[in-house]
């Protein structure tokens, strides 16, 4: 064989494996929620169960038949309806009790990907997508009550306070929306693009920003009370807890802050990145980490409790009912494990 | 093997998708400026291997008119041929198979660019999520007005293939004129052959690839292709494109029909 000939069949097979790997495909990071006694989750596969919270048995899954795609939003439950959001652009309403379709948005055509949480308030369901709109539908109809374009995509979780919606976009802006209207009441700007919510506590709304800071806000007006800074993005929403503000950058640090001044009272080096905030159960935190972790820490002091191990990565955050702390990770299972010990109590396999 | 993939992540990945990184800042956030500056850049670090690729081609053309007098004097017997070819390679210092070493670097370079593109470009949560582990902290700070990468370009976005197909094209053209401007001319009937057909597959296969790969590689491939032809054209002055346009048959073909 000649050189040549060595030469091109190499390139081919280069060429061949670069067309065979297009990358990391869009798996999705949903998370569990806790509804009374059911469990709502998006799989890794595309799908959405209710199981059962004390045992793990599964009481439905939509769809029945193929999968909706990647599922980056985690359910949002509200007047018995299930909310799920898809990676493909499409939003649906499922029985709760039953897991029934009852409308899709926007029928049978698609939005942009949604990528964060909905949230669902006072029958209105809000959530933002990948073109930058912010949508508002009448959460028993699936009906469009208003819509606002932001100039990048939106991949940030949206708070609700009083009035006024918060959502940050990937043209570096925090925008206060009214919530009835859609009308902006005011913006901000920072230094990076937010993928992180934002969380409205006492006044004062705090976001973080791929500029690795954390920003606090007043709500009201939107002038800066302070600014804080971690050793990379920031991708989780903040949450309070023991009067501390806390916050996980992808530094792999869990940040406890004063929520008044911005100033440090302790961190956590977790181990692996933190996408997602930490759950939160008195006096206790658990968070999922990119290298398969669950942890458990003391709020009040940051100091390890426990830790799990699950064979993916935990990139939703967890969620806790009771006792029971509820996990799902990308090794396609959903754990509840005890608060109190790690222990596992069950564990469920989806996508069999 | 995960071992292999952090040393790879840390020498040739992570470099790579820095860099890129670094021209998208500078080069007014434009990803495709981008990656054509990346390939500017591997180019220039990988001439010293090309040049050697085409000197060795450069000699191997030289020696045409003895390898002829060769396939003259040995007919078929392709034994003694392959024997008396060998012996006057390596009488002129050539070395038959040296030509692929270039070849063979150039492929973890493709790999290495394109796993960059794909995941600069972020197009799914995870990339975008995994990209925050490699880029190295000095310059998160001075690209983070930068990202997210706008992977947008006319008509194109970067991380997915052509929708209209122009790229494929100009892919199968680029590496269709580099071919004929490089293959040599060889007194062996069945290798003249073979480049003919090699000539036509090669660049329709590397326009099947575009078709299913991000814009990204492919702009890629066409921009290295250019570089590549200017330099073929600088070392052999206007011989190989004047040869685009002379008729296709061989040295070997033109020897047996004058026979």
């Amino acid at each position: 064989m000649s050189r040549r000939a060595i030469a091109i069949g190499a390139l081919l097979l280069a060429a061949a494996f670069l067309s065979a790997c297009g990358g990391a495909p869009a798996v999705g990071w949903s998370g569990p929620v806790v509804s009374g006694d059911i469990l709502y989750v998006g799989s890794t596969g595309g799908r959405v169960y209710a199981l059962d919270v004390a045992t793990g048995q599964e009481l439905w899954h939509y769809p029945l038949e193929g999968t909706l795609t990647a599922l980056y939003a985690s359910p949002v439950v509200g007047d018995g309806l299930v909310y799920v959001a898809t990676f493909a652009g499409q939003v649906f309403a499922l029985d709760a009790a039953t897991g029934q379709e009852r409308w899709k948005f926007p029928g049978e055509s698609n939005i942009a990907s949604v990528v964060a949480d909905p949230i669902y308030s006072q029958g209105r369901l809000y959530f933002g997508d990948n073109e930058g709109i912010v949508y508002t539908l009448d959460a028993a109809t699936g009906q469009k009550l208003w819509e606002f374009t932001t100039q990048g995509q939106i991949w940030s979780g949206l708070a609700l306070w009083e009035d006024t919606l918060f959502v940050g976009s990937f043209d570096h802006r925090l925008y206060a929306l009214d919530a009835e209207t859609g009308t902006k009441k005011w913006e901000f700007e920072a230094a990076g693009a937010i993928t992180a919510g934002p969380l409205v506590e006492e006044s004062i709304v705090f976001f973080g920003s791929m500029d690795k800071q954390v920003y606090a806000l007043d709500a009201d007006s939107g002038g800066q009370r302070w600014q804080f800074s971690t050793g990379n993005w920031v991708w989780s929403q903040p949450r309070f807890a023991e009067e501390a503000l806390l916050i996980a950058s992808l530094d792999h640090k869990l940040y406890a802050l004063n929520p008044n001044s911005g100033e440090s009272i302790w961190e956590f080096d977790a181990g692996g990145v933190m996408r997602a905030a930490p759950a939160l159960a008195s006096d206790r935190l658990v968070l999922g980490t990119g290298s398969g972790q669950v942890r458990a820490l003391d709020a009040t002091n940051g100091l390890p409790i426990w830790q799990f191990q699950t064979e993916g990565q935990v990139l939703a955050a967890p969620a806790i009912s009771g006792d029971n702390v509820f996990v799902s990770s990308y090794d396609r299972k959903i754990y509840a494990l005890d608060i109190n010990t790690g222990q596992k109590i069950w564990e469920f396999e989806t996508d069999k | 093997m995960n071992e292999i993939g952090q040393i790879w992540n840390l020498i040739v990945l992570e470099p790579m998708l820095n860099l890129l990184i670094l021209l998208y800042t500078v080069l007014f956030s434009n990803f495709a400026l981008a990656i054509i500056g990346l390939t500017i850049v591997v180019r220039v670090l990988t001439q010293p291997l090309l040049g050697r690729q085409m000197r060795s081609m450069k000699a191997m053309q030289e020696l045409q008119p003895q390898l002829q007098a060769l396939q003259k004097k040995y007919g078929k017997d392709r034994e003694k041929m392959a024997e008396a070819q060998m012996k006057l390679y390596r009488e002129a210092g050539i070395n038959p198979l040296g030509g692929c070493l270039p070849v063979l670097v150039q492929m973890p370079v493709w790999i290495a660019l394109y796993q960059a593109i794909i995941q600069v470009l972020g197009t799914s949560p995870e990339q975008l999520l995994e990209l925050s582990q490699h880029i190295y902290p000095p310059l998160a700070t001075i690209a983070q007005n930068a990202l997210p990468i706008n992977s947008q370009f006319l008509w194109l976005d970067l991380g997915q293939p052509d929708p209209f197909y122009v790229l494929p094209i100009l892919v199968v053209f680029v590496f269709w004129l580099q071919q004929k401007m490089t293959t040599m001319p060889t007194a062996d009937p069945q290798t003249a052959s073979m480049n003919q057909s090699m000539q036509v597959m090669m660049p329709i296969m590397f326009g099947f690839f575009t078709l299913s790969v991000a814009s990204g590689l492919a702009i890629y491939w066409i921009v290295s292709g250019v570089i590549g032809i200017v330099v073929q054209y600088r070392m052999y002055g206007g011989a190989g494109l004047r040869s685009l346009f002379a008729t296709t048959r061989s040295p070997a073909r033109r020897s047996n029909k004058r026979k």
